[in-house]
């Protein structure tokens, strides 16, 4: 027998209460392992292989309103841009409210040089054809045509809500784009509504990603002063100043976070003081005995964090297990939220590693104080 | 008269409650040579478990000095104190204090795993020790399956595991009836006599105490009776 294995034998001497403390830490680690994925994918749902790459234009005012459809040719124009895409918001309707995916206006050709390169966005090069080719034409993602039966081929229509039109779109490619949406002709959007010549934002692929800034400053300097002044920035503060609107979602979901683990924290160590409370004569012979602060301090914190570490790996496991069936094994998604919520690798090492610091700072004051104590004290409790 | 194991030279302990101070021992001096069987006796509140624990290094003396086998104690660190506890001091209490997760071979092996032996080495020093005290078919025990006397002569075996020359026992026999007292009793005599343990024991009862060959009486905190001490070197035969 060694150490582990007295750890072990003390652990097991109330299973009840073991049993208890594991599940209440299990329960809170598969919360906050669900919250920080939350909040993971919300930061990172703007990152992809080459989105270190993109900017986005848009009215410096705000996002809902429109740029001169003129801009394309002028950004187009600015020294490090290689390709400019319109991207208008559609936010139609298919057949119901409920179906909530993004419906983007673009400029086809303009949107594949745009994704060049991108793991996230694969597309058939014939089917990408078949879309340029057609005016209406919708390259249409793989997940929202296996939810809604969609095939090459079908007419679909998705009702305008912020234009006057009811988009009659053919699906001509189906796609990896990374997230739910359908792409159709920007062409097809102006001309339905009069030529009119507005663009919701532009999305742009600089050459290299030292050219972000320059590139982002000089196309705002080319329109300011203007009617419809810009506002560029990468595509990844974009993405995040979208997410702001939602409210203070991240602030949220850390504090929510940071109450679930003051509280695990304190029922660990509630646990910790009894357990310790009850072996104060046991601490006293084992010190009698000789084992000095360290060996003892190392036994006790290694109660802590074995019990801290089993809940972390249960709670944390079955929190990775759920998401990652329901989101990566069925492919659920989420209706009107564009990200899944997979906890990345990385994540759940991080909190793995946590518990370890739970364990430690549940047992640390108990634990200090039962090695400090004199021994004599101690032994006077038996 | 063979070299003191233990030099206590003008030794003083009082504890501090709330604004009193209670003088527990006061001035105290005494010798016990190795291999010397000592009983320390006296009424409650003598100081007679105190001067146990102070000379086992689990207190500390308000003054005075302190030497066992040959290292003064009072000038060791807690961590040097601990050390010098797994190395030299067995320790056999009144309520047994095994671990009860633990079985009678493992809380044996306990303080062995203070040591860098070996785990073959311990196992046959866990046995050995076990054998001495008559509990080698038990080892796979835990304390819940052993009656009392059984429980404490664990306890001895744990004490004499690492081999420690000095055991200190406070009322070893306290909580035993009387069969069982007398068969730890004359297990501690073996352990003195054969195997040549120091032992310091703290009992208040007289057929305990007889066994012992030394019986040192405290009241208040002071040296009243020293029954059977080794004369002194160059002292006259009585």
């Amino acid at each position: 027998m060694k150490g582990a294995g007295l750890i072990l034998r003390n652990l097991l001497r109330n299973k009840r209460r073991t049993l208890l403390t594991v599940l209440s830490i299990a329960v809170s680690l598969f919360l906050i392992t669900f919250l920080m994925t939350i909040l993971t994918a919300l930061r990172s749902s703007t990152e992809t292989d080459t989105s270190h790459l993109r900017l986005i234009t848009r009215h410096k005012v705000s996002l809902t309103n429109f740029l001169p459809e003129s801009y394309w040719l002028k950004i187009r124009r600015q020294p490090g841009v290689l390709v400019v895409c319109p991207a208008s918001w559609f936010g139609g309707i298919y057949v119901d409210e409920r179906n909530f995916f993004a419906q983007f206006a673009v400029d086809p050709r303009s949107l594949l040089a745009l994704y060049q390169g991108e793991k996230k966005f694969q597309v058939d090069p014939e089917q990408a054809q078949d879309w340029v080719n057609d005016r209406q034409g919708a390259l249409v993602e793989r997940r929202l045509a296996e939810k809604y039966g969609w095939k090459l081929g079908d007419r679909i229509t998705l009702r305008g809500t912020i234009y006057s039109l009811n988009a009659e779109l053919n699906i001509r490619a189906i796609a990896r784009t990374g997230d739910d949406q359908v792409f159709f002709h920007y062409d097809y959007l102006n001309e339905s509504i009069g030529r009119r010549g507005i663009v919701g934002t532009y999305w742009i692929k600089v050459a290299r990603s030292d050219d972000l800034a320059p590139v982002a400053k000089k196309i705002d300097a080319a329109f300011a002063n203007s009617d419809a002044e810009t506002l560029t920035e990468t595509e990844q503060a974009f993405q995040a100043g979208f997410i702001s609107m939602l409210g203070n979602v991240q602030g949220l979901v850390v504090n929510l976070s940071l109450v679930i683990a003051f509280t695990m924290l304190m029922v660990a160590a509630n646990t910790m003081s009894m357990t310790i409370r009850e072996r104060t004569v046991e601490i006293a012979v084992l010190r009698s005995l000789g084992f000095g602060p360290g060996p003892l301090l190392g036994l006790l914190l290694g109660e802590a964090t074995v019990l801290a570490v089993a809940g972390g790996v249960i709670g944390i496991g079955a929190c990775a297990g759920l998401l990652h069936l329901w989101f990566t094994v069925l492919e659920y998604r989420i209706p009107q939220v564009w990200f899944t919520l997979v906890p990345p690798p990385g994540l759940l090492a991080a909190l793995l590693a946590g518990t370890i610091g739970l364990g430690v700072a549940s047992g640390i004051v108990p634990s200090l104080a039962a090695v400090r104590r004199p021994i004599v004290d101690g032994l006077r409790q038996a | 008269m063979a070299a003191p194991l233990i030099e206590l030279i003008r030794l003083s302990k009082s504890y501090r409650r709330d604004q009193f101070v209670i003088p527990v021992l006061r001035d105290l001096s005494i010798e016990i040579a190795a291999g010397e069987f000592v009983a320390l006796m006296g009424p409650s509140g003598s100081g007679k478990t105190t001067l146990l624990n102070l000379i086992a290094g689990i207190d500390r003396p308000s003054a005075g000095t302190i030497r066992v086998a040959g290292q003064e104690l009072t000038r060791m660190s807690d961590r040097e104190l601990a050390r010098f506890r797994s190395r030299h001091v067995g320790f056999i209490f009144q309520l047994y204090n095994l671990m009860p997760v633990l079985t009678a071979y493992e809380n044996v092996e306990l303080p062995l795993l203070l040591t860098p032996l070996p785990r073959a080495r311990r196992r046959r020093q866990v046995e050995t020790a076990l054998d001495i005290v008559g509990l080698a078919d038990r080892m796979d025990h835990y304390p819940s399956q052993l009656s009392g006397g059984q429980e404490q002569r664990v306890a001895i075996a744990r004490a004499i595991a690492v081999d420690p020359p000095l055991l200190v026992a406070d009322e070893p026999t306290g909580d035993l009836d009387s069969v069982s007292a007398s068969e730890i009793l004359t297990l501690l005599s073996r352990l003195n006599s054969e195997f040549g343990k120091t032992i310091v024991m703290v009992t208040h009862d007289p057929r305990a105490a007889a066994r012992a060959l030394r019986q040192l009486h405290l009241e208040k905190g002071v040296l009243v009776d020293d029954r059977g001490a080794p004369a002194a070197p160059g002292a006259a035969a009585p």
